[in-house]
């Protein structure tokens, strides 16, 4: 995808979430209030609806021109991105089921790979190294509470 | 409470205990994150966010401030002896700078830009305990429209010195209010936007939006930059002390830098940068050796090294006076308090003067702390540089997701900071500016707030809000912030239309 289309895309969402607060905001409890003396719930959601939807919509008007002024360059690959953004989701869902232990370790170790960290098994042992100091730092030290996991319980 | 006083008072608060070692931390942090390329203050602020629910809301911002001012100390390391400056503020130290180091000066080059930081923090500290009552004075006569008006103005001023379209700006700064808006209204009460959700009826936490927006996008964006390979140049401890003439030479630069910045620090917009330039500039007409610039001249790094941490520390002004954010590190600043509950604005010197008071006075003691940190200890900052890039991301990836359950144990919270993280990476491959969209979700409550009791005060009557005498100078500098640009653009316009027809 180019970053023209990606833009475009990205835009039109803006267009869409603007117009859908202008649809909903009027449809809360309250609505719009009665007048400008008794403004309702609705009102300041109605307002930014309405800057959404209409800068997204100038935005949009000023990128479509361009769609034949080429700008074709492609992004690079974001493969790397969706691992590190996978891992941290895998962070999140392992956290309460598998504990701290397991999810930090594999955070650590899928960062560590996708920031091209060389030969595995140093990987592996600086993961598991960090995962215990960050332990004793932030569990110990600090006294975040870690969720119990329920896959060990 | 007249200057002095104040400044008697931030100091019985600054020299206690724990915001001594708010402030050592940091100041330490901000060093550190100076002299690392890659991780800015911004982001480090965000970072830190959680860890500051413990401390009282003086204490915080003393530690936030210091990451802030001390990364503008770092940023000088890199571009001394590796040619990469830490901070964008700190890029034309490379020019004579690294030249120094190259000629075996790096030392003394390290010293005068720690000296000049060092000179240049505390006029502007002096400025800013003196010139910010002065601001604040019109305090007690800020009702709902003047707050109205002070949000609106502040939002625009930081929509137009990001370098963001105007439209680009405006979709930031409705999606961030629009965000703002999750949750229970402050008026009525009424649940708007929840779909049934218990936990979004509380609203969206600041905290995990903020890291994800700086500190999961960052570490998106990075993660296909290469690593700069490059050594740093060695640095002698005997070698640090700038020769009589070197000092004779510096002197002068270093208070002309220290005011210009100070000067700077008082205009929206990207002054740390543009009083670097400046500065350097000046420097080279005044000089009597020109020809040096470029080739390692000690006025090259004196200069613009006291006009960037000037210009830092002028820019607390509209922030502590006014709850203006006149830079990005601002906007954090006032998200903090936002946070911490505290009134921004004028009234955050009447309500909150430990705030005030603490965070001016804190920053004479981190300036100290500072010079004794950067000068015996740079061979540690320089060892950082050694640290490999996939070690310190990797743990940062880890702080992000620690840090952000800590604040309220919740699952929820890290689903906002991931989003947030994509949210913020994908806003910036499109050139949007993510800091608009977090300074929106942080003012829109305190706006709303404001226009709704705005509006029940006067009936309805906008057009009173428009000429009461502060809201409506603040309304009228709101509509020349965003006039002023397209009027600029004018003549260019009608030239180029000329021109066409010719």
């Amino acid at each position: 995808m180019t970053a023209r289309t990606s833009g475009l895309f990205c835009t039109l969402f803006f267009v869409l979430l603007g117009g859908g607060q202008m649809y909903l905001a009027p449809r809360l409890a309250g609505g719009l209030g009665l007048n400008a003396a008794e403004p309702g719930p609705g009102l300041f959601p109605m307002m930014t609806g309405a800057l959404m939807f209409f800068s997204a919509a100038a935005l949009l008007i000023q990128l479509l021109p361009k769609a034949k002024a080429t700008e074709a360059k492609e992004y690079r690959s974001p493969r790397d991105v969706i691992c590190l953004v996978a891992a941290i989701a895998l962070y999140i869902f392992l956290l309460p089921r598998a504990g701290f232990f397991v999810a930090a370790f594999l955070l650590l170790l899928g960062a560590l790979t996708i920031f091209d960290m060389p030969n595995i098994w140093r990987r592996l042992l600086t993961a598991a190294l960090a995962t215990v100091i960050s332990y004793g730092v932030f569990t110990l030290g600090l006294s975040v509470n870690m969720p119990n996991p329920t896959w060990f319980n | 409470m007249n200057a002095f006083e104040g400044l008697a008072f931030g100091f019985s608060i600054a020299l206690q205990g724990q915001n001594l070692l708010a402030c050592f931390v940091g100041v330490l942090i901000g060093t550190v994150v100076g002299v690392l390329p890659g991780i800015g203050p911004i982001g480090a602020m965000a970072l830190l966010l959680p860890v500051t629910y413990s401390m009282t809301p003086a204490g915080a911002l003393i530690m936030l401030a210091g990451i802030y001012y001390g990364s503008m100390y770092g940023g000088s390391t890199t571009s001394i002896l590796l040619k990469v400056p830490g901070e964008v503020s700190s890029v034309i130290t490379t020019i004579d700078g690294y030249e120094m180091a190259r000629k075996g000066r790096a030392g003394a080059a390290l010293f005068v830009a720690a000296v000049g930081s060092f000179v240049a923090g505390s006029i502007g500290i002096l400025g800013l305990a003196f010139l910010a009552p002065v601001l604040a004075s019109s305090a007690l006569r800020f009702g709902p429209p003047e707050f109205f008006a002070l949000c609106i103005l502040g939002l625009l001023v930081l929509s137009r010195i990001t370098g963001s379209s105007l439209v680009r700006a405006a979709v930031m700064v409705a999606l961030g209010l629009g965000l703002s808006t999750v949750g229970m209204e402050p008026m009525s009460g009424v649940s708007r936007f929840t779909f049934g959700s218990l936990e979004l009826a509380q609203g969206l936490e600041l905290v995990p939006i903020a890291i994800g927006l700086f500190g999961i996008a960052e570490l998106l964006s990075s993660v296909h930059e290469k690593l700069n390979a490059e050594k740093p140049l060695k640095v002698k401890l005997k070698e640090l002390l700038p020769t009589k003439l070197e000092w004779n030479r510096a002197q002068w630069p270093i208070v002309r830098g220290s005011v210009l910045g100070f000067l700077f620090g008082l205009i929206p917009g990207p002054t740390a940068i543009i009083a670097t330039f400046s500065s350097y500039a000046l420097e080279r007409k005044l000089s009597k050796h020109p020809e040096e610039f470029g080739h390692g001249a000690i006025e090259g790094v004196a200069g613009p090294e006291s006009a960037n941490n000037g210009a830092a520390q002028g820019a607390f002004i509209p922030l502590l006076a006014l709850g203006i954010p006149f830079a990005p590190a601002s906007a954090m600043l006032l998200t903090a308090l936002l946070i911490h509950g505290a009134k921004t604005g004028p009234m955050l010197m009447v309500e909150s003067p430990e705030i005030f008071w603490g965070v001016t006075s804190s920053m004479y003691v981190g300036n100290i702390m500072l010079l004794l940190l950067n000068l015996p200890m740079i061979g540690v900052f320089v060892a950082l540089l050694r640290l490999p890039m996939y070690l310190i991301s990797s743990l940062v990836a880890l702080l992000c997701v620690v840090g952000t359950y800590a604040i309220s144990n919740s699952i929820l919270d890290l689903w906002v900071l991931l989003i947030s993280g994509v949210a913020g990476y994908v806003l910036r491959q499109l050139k949007f500016e993510p800091v608009i969209l977090l300074m929106a979700l942080a003012l829109g409550p305190i706006l709303e707030r404001s226009l709704l009791q705005s509006l029940y005060l006067t009936q309805g009557n906008l057009e009173e809000i428009m000429t009461r005498p502060i809201s409506g100078t603040m309304l009228t500098m709101a509509l020349m912030v965003l006039v002023y640009p397209l009027i600029r653009k004018l003549p260019a316009q009608i030239q180029k239309i000329r021109s066409l027809k010719a």
